[in-house]
Parts: C-alpha cells; sequence; structure tokens
C-alpha cells in the first residue's frame, strides 16, 4: 500500500531535465506539423532525426508506390479512419496534397502497399506526438537520460 | 517491388523509430532496431510457410 502510494508520488513529480515549465500541447504541435520536430525543440535532436527520417521515407515511399491519399467520406467510415491516419504524418501530408500527389491507382501491384505505408507513416507520428507529450510533461526521462545532449541554451 | 522487398523495406523503416519510442540509449536502440527488423521479417516469413503448407 505504501509502496503503491510512493510509486504514484514518483510518477507524479517530474524528473530532472523535462520541460514542465513550457507547454506540452506546444511540442505536440510541432510534431505534428513536421515528425520530429516536437522532439528536436525538446534537446533530442538525434530521436527527432531518426522519427522525421522514417516517417518521412514511409510516407514518400508510400506516394511512391502508387499508394492513395484518402478522402473525408462521411459515408465510409473505414475511408474516413484511413484519411484521418494519413493526415497524422503533417507537413508531408500537406506538401503531397498541395503538389496533387497521392491520386492513388488501384490498377498498381504496389496500391496497397502503397496506401499501408502511407498510413503507418501518420499513425506512427501519431505514437511519436504521444511520446514528445511524454517528455514534455516529465513522464519520460530527460535528453541526458536517453544519452542525447540537450541543445544549448536548455 | 515483390512483396519481400515491401517487407523488408517497411521493417527497416519502422524498426527504428519503435526502437526510438520504447527504449532509452542508443545501444538499446540499436539491439531493439535489430530485434524488432528480424522480428518482423522472420514472422511474416513464417506466417506465409503456414499459410502455403496449411492451404496445401
Amino acid at each position: 500500500m505504501v509502496e503503491a502510494g510512493a510509486r504514484a508520488s514518483a510518477r507524479q513529480q517530474p524528473r530532472a531535465g523535462s520541460r514542465e515549465d513550457s507547454n506540452p500541447l506546444l511540442y505536440c504541435a510541432l510534431g505534428l506539423a513536421v515528425p520530429g520536430l516536437g522532439h528536436i525543440a525538446l534537446g533530442r535532436r538525434g530521436t527527432g532525426a531518426v522519427f522525421l527520417v522514417s516517417i518521412g521515407l514511409l510516407f514518400v515511399f508510400g506516394i511512391g508506390m502508387d499508394g492513395e491519399l484518402f478522402p473525408f467520406e462521411a459515408a465510409a467510415p473505414l475511408t474516413l479512419l484511413a484519411g484521418v491516419a494519413e493526415m497524422g504524418a503533417g507537413a508531408f501530408y500537406v506538401a503531397a496534397r498541395m503538389l496533387g500527389l497521392g491520386a492513388g491507382n488501384p490498377e498498381a501491384p504496389t496500391y496497397e502497399y502503397g496506401y499501408a505505408f502511407l498510413i503507418v507513416a501518420g499513425l506512427l507520428n501519431m505514437l511519436v506526438i504521444l511520446d514528445a507529450w511524454d517528455i514534455a510533461t516529465g513522464a519520460k526521462g530527460s535528453a541526458e537520460e536517453a544519452g542525447e545532449a540537450p541543445s544549448p541554451g536548455r | 517491388m515483390s512483396h519481400f522487398a515491401a517487407l523488408v523495406l517497411f521493417a527497416a523503416l519502422v524498426s527504428p523509430a519503435f526502437a526510438c519510442l520504447m527504449r532509452e540509449g542508443w545501444a538499446a536502440r540499436l539491439r531493439f532496431t535489430a530485434w524488432a527488423f528480424l522480428s518482423f521479417v522472420g514472422f511474416a516469413v513464417g506466417i506465409g510457410w503456414i499459410m502455403y503448407l496449411a492451404g496445401g
């Protein structure tokens, strides 16, 4: 009982080096705008770079494999969910829409792979955003604890 | 692109991201990346063989 209370108390205490003094939503918004940018702003430059490259390449390969950026059709709930998932890729999604990419070609042999890559890119970035929230609120360790040097000025 | 190439590409891109989400420290992340990559590929090939053998 006492041990459980101590654990709960420890969870509520922000870890050393966390960014509890700033607004966690800011880091989440940065992560939504550009995958990994929230982590970079939190001083985890290496981690942010891994997310940027991984999610970026997933999205680019998805487009290259004739994957489709699904429209938001309320009449087709699964299509709607797929479209929302793809939106999670942030800047990549916006750029692809602006460039007129992602029309999709269902006759292409890689069409299913393509949209699977696009959906996973968006969903993965949503996990990354939640991770940025945990770091910013102190629920996860600091950059130093993760083996990364914090950004200058942090 | 073949099924296997798409699988390997997917595993190679997703594994490091999962490693960065689930592990702290670069050595642990590198180990997790290798483990996740091999698991993705291994399970997919294994399940493929099971489907092939079960389907006759």
